[in-house]
């Protein structure tokens, strides 16, 4: 960052002026923030971001880089918002306050590493695009741009890095016998982390839209494993003009009318204590609480954290925090296991690539802590090694 | 602050140290009206850590100004003449519950609510109960006497303090107090540091005592066609007597706040107490079926009476989410803390807040009344535009009035919250006669007033309107 001072322009922010007035500095958002309990720091509680919110929209304070650092020691969990008894729009405050920033190209480093991945290789890991088809299993492969009544949207994180996920996913749909195809290779990134850092949406959708005009027959209906992805094509894209022309669902939502229609059926239940955990863009910004509970009981007798739905803890992996600082992220997904641990849980559940990724690390650190062992298993894995299709 | 004294820090602390734009910001105010940026924020690990950095600041004369989870009322952590704010939230371990004992050992950074928790298990609690207790410090608490609800029958902190551990202005460690429940040893220095807002040294480590958990609660929501009944209520609940648990007192711009913040469904009348009783089950249950006859018998329109703890969980909810719920009351008012805090003699309380309603009135400024009527504690939050000078000034005299009030009927201008800024000029009126005192012990123990300065009796303007986080400038030269 140069030497010389730089200010907000306050195009995006001027609209929630009102916001931060609103904001009676009451701090009960503190006693919820996983930003301020990973960190004990005034300058990353929600209630700060109201405060250097206001701050920059005055002139009071330049841009730099521990303002930036600020805004984005965040989850965008939402939970400040949950709680805020002043009913304060704080994610959209601090997510107004990304935008200011991005406009100065002020996004922090590793953030901005990984959104030049995803300008050059389609993906925030930076893998090339052709890696999207090396965990397709066969059957898959066949199926890669055909068209059919379904597209699945697998999403970076489930592409890139979550073999079990991908390959489940379409052992399930062939079980049921559902017509469907996937992208492979041509899938480009969703944009949810370019609306994470605050970068304009124009293009957003687009991209997925060219893709889809391209397949033949034209499928009715895009699902995804990824709570992220769900967001950006449920309610991002038609937010920002875009119609994608088809329905989009979260994949659990797909697999459960699977099971209610008999195209799947349920061979085996868990054995086990069975927690569910509630992904923030899932939960608290999509609303989605009682579905995946709904597919989950299929399997086993759910059981719930004590801070669950709208109160449910984040596991770290959100608003790109893990990018931007991992200590604080990873130990969030700690402090949840270790509620899980008092609630003598087996299985922590979720329907988040990411929340997986992170309770994953955390466990194995957790086993050589304290010797206990969780099943941290995505709902796409429990539909697949518990279901049979129609014929088998 | 200096070059050498910029790089100690920084060598002392580490990480812990911070000039950055966005602390300093951050750290710039608190739930008060006010802003002032420190030059530097530093957060000690252990008391040893805190004495280092208090010689530094008094080595270098520089300001230092504690803070907890700065939800304090009254810009008592706001660093007005700048200097370094001292972030005391890292220091929050509990060391030490041990009911055989009746206290716990606790460092200051301790969450109310965490304390809490952790003493429920064991059968006890610190009862203080503040709005703000899922945020605020045990330490700020301490600082500022802090109290709540149930301050009738369980006292305020000042009433826990057992012993403290004290860093000095001049950096050096004191032990005030004991280990026992009493001591007639000397100046009773621990309650000397109660209430004195980070002007006399810094907190470092807190005996406090616990008491049992009630066996039972059980409480009642009374409506009022006027807020007067309510009062005479209040004055006959306590007169038969009966001592309650809690006793609140809310009217209908609170009720209607709180309906709307957190959705409470409370009944949409004048004025509504919340009345909770607890103890052993025989006695709550006789105590409350007594209020019920008391509150009838004073012209209650509605009584709703339960001891289940979801019900009555919500009418407390309800009553701790108005401060921060009044801020949705209408769209361009804004909720400002200003005469927070008074106290008047528990009879008097009807007469005050009727009195609160006619300068609201005569001054046109929404003030919302709400407050622990039980032990004569009200609390006022007033409704501006904060972005017109105008509605500041017609603030500050009703604020004035408030006060001329609060004293003509033999009360205080704070009954938790503090003086710092916000109270200053007012706080000099009723305590005429002690701030002699007060500041030749101030000059004792900080000869170079580098101990949160310009606070209280320190205060030189008689307006409070100075310094405001607020997009406006109030300008009292005319
Ligand atoms: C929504 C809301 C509701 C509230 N309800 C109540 C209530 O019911 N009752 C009540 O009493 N108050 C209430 N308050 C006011 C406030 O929360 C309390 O006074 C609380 O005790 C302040 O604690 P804190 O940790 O936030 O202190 P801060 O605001 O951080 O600091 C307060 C003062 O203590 C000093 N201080 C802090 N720590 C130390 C230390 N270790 N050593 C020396 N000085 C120190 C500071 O310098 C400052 O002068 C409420 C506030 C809010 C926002
Ligand atoms: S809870 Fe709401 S009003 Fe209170 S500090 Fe947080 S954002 Fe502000
Ligand atoms: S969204 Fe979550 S992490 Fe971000 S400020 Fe709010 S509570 Fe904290």
């Amino acid at each position: 960052m140069s030497d010389d001072k730089k200010y907000i322009k306050g195009d995006k922010l001027k609209a929630l002026y009102d916001q931060t007035l609103l904001c009676t500095s009451c701090g009960y958002c503190k006693s919820v923030c996983p930003a301020f309990k990973g960190t004990l720091w005034d300058h990353n509680t929600a209630r700060s971001k109201m405060v250097l919110a206001y701050g920059l929209l005055q002139g009071d304070i330049p841009v730099d880089d521990s303002v930036v650092q600020s805004i984005f020691e965040c989850t965008t969990c939402g939970d400040c918002m949950r709680r805020c008894p002043s009913n304060v729009k704080t994610v959209d405050v601090l997510m107004a306050a990304r935008q200011e920033l991005a406009g100065l190209h002020e996004v922090p480093e590793t953030m901005e590493l990984a959104l030049e991945n995803i300008e050059k290789h389609g993906n925030p890991q930076g893998e090339p695009a052709s890696a999207r088809e090396e965990f397709l299993p066969d059957e898959a492969k066949a199926k890669l741009r055909t068209g059919g009544d379904v597209l699945v949207f697998l999403g970076c994180v489930a592409s890139n890095t979550d073999m079990k996920v991908t390959s489940a996913i379409f052992k399930i749909l062939e079980r049921a016998g559902v017509s469907y195809t996937t992208l492979g290779e041509k899938e480009p990134c969703c944009g949810f982390l370019n609306y994470l850092a605050g970068y304009d949406s124009d293009a957003f959708g687009k991209g997925l839209l060219e893709q889809i005009e391209t397949l033949n027959p034209r499928p009715k209906m895009v699902v995804t494993p990824c709570p992220g992805c769900y967001r950006t094509l449920h309610h991002i894209y038609p937010e920002n003009g875009v119609d994608l022309g088809l329905e989009s669902k979260h994949i659990l939502e797909f697999f459960d009318e699977l099971i209610e229609k008999g195209d799947l059926t349920v061979t085996k239940k868990l054995e086990g204590n069975v927690l569910y955990h509630d992904p923030c863009d899932l939960g608290r910004h999509a609303e989605m609480y009682d579905e995946p509970r709904k597919l989950l009981s299929h399997f086993a007798e759910v059981k719930e954290f004590k801070f669950n739905r709208d109160k449910s803890h984040c596991c770290g992996g959100g608003g790109g925090l893990q990018s931007t600082n991992y200590d604080i992220s990873s130990s969030m997904a700690k402090a949840r296991l270790t509620e899980a641990n008092e609630l003598e849980g087996d299985f922590i559940v979720s329907a988040c690539p990411a929340c997986k990724s992170m309770f994953s690390n955390a466990a194995s650190d957790f086993k050589k802590e304290t010797g206990k062992k969780f099943k941290v298993r995505d709902l796409v894995e429990i539909v697949h090694k518990n279901t049979k299709g129609k014929e088998s | 602050m200096s070059e050498e004294m910029f790089k100690e820090l920084q060598e002392l602390l580490g990480e812990n140290f911070t000039t950055s734009t966005a602390a300093r910001y951050a750290y710039s105010s608190d739930a008060s009206i006010y802003r002032a940026m420190p030059d530097a924020v530093a957060r000690p690990m252990n008391t040893e850590e805190v004495s280092k950095i208090v010689k530094l600041a008094n080595k270098y004369k520089v300001p230092i100004t504690p803070r907890g989870a700065g939800t304090g009322l009254c810009g008592a952590a706001v660093p007005i003449k700048g200097g370094i704010t001292l972030d005391m939230q890292a220091m929050n371990k509990i060391k030490s519950i041990t009911p055989e004992n009746l206290f716990c050992i606790v460092e200051p950074g301790v969450i109310y609510d965490h304390l809490n928790n952790e003493l429920k298990s064991a059968g006890y609690q610190f009862p203080g109960s503040p709005g703000s207790a899922e945020a605020a410090n045990i330490g700020g608490m301490v600082s500022l006497n802090a109290s709540g609800m149930r301050a009738i029958k369980y006292g305020a902190t000042r009433d826990y303090v057992l012993g403290l551990e004290v860093v000095l202005p001049t950096g050096e460690i004191m032990k005030v107090g004991t280990h026992t429940l009493k001591n007639s040893s000397g100046y009773q220095l621990e309650k000397l540091f109660v209430g004195s807002e980070g002007t006399l040294g810094i907190i470092t480590e807190v005996t406090l005592k616990i008491v049992a958990l009630p066996k039972a609660v059980a409480a009642a929501l009374v409506s009022f066609d006027k807020v007067e009944k309510a009062g005479q209520a209040i004055s006959n609940i306590i007169a038969h007597p009966i001592i309650p648990s809690s006793m609140e007192i809310m009217d209908n711009t609170c009720i209607t706040a709180a309906n709307r913040g957190i959705d409470a469904g409370l009944p949409d009348v004048p004025a509504i107490l919340i009345i909770e009783v607890d103890g052993p089950i025989e006695e709550v249950g006789r105590e409350i079926r007594q209020v019920e006859e008391v509150c009838k018998a004073s012209g209650a329109t509605e009584i709703i009476v339960s001891d289940d703890k979801a019900v009555y969980g919500l009418w407390h909810e309800a009553r701790k989410s108005v401060l921060p719920a009044l801020g949705g009351y209408s769209p361009e008012l804004k909720i400002v803390s200003l005469a927070d805090d008074m106290g008047v003699p528990i009879s008097r309380v009807a007469q005050a807040v009727i009195g609160f309603k006619e300068i609201s009135d005569r001054n046109k400024v929404i003030i919302a009344t709400y407050g622990h009527a039980s032990d004569g504690n009200l609390h006022t939050k007033f409704l501006i535009d904060p972005s017109k000078e105008d509605d500041w000034k017609r603030a500050e005299k009703a604020v004035e009035e408030i006060y001329d009030l609060v004293l003509s009927l033999d009360g205080t201008v704070t009954g938790e919250h503090g003086v710092g800024m916000a109270k200053a000029p007012y706080m000099k009126k009723e305590r005429a006669t002690a701030i002699k005192t007060m500041k030749a012990i101030k000059d004792a123990l900080d000869p170079n007033n580098i101990m949160n300065p310009g606070k209280m009796f320190e205060w030189e303007s008689e307006h409070i309107m100075f310094s405001l986080r607020y997009p406006a400038e109030v300008n009292f030269d005319e």
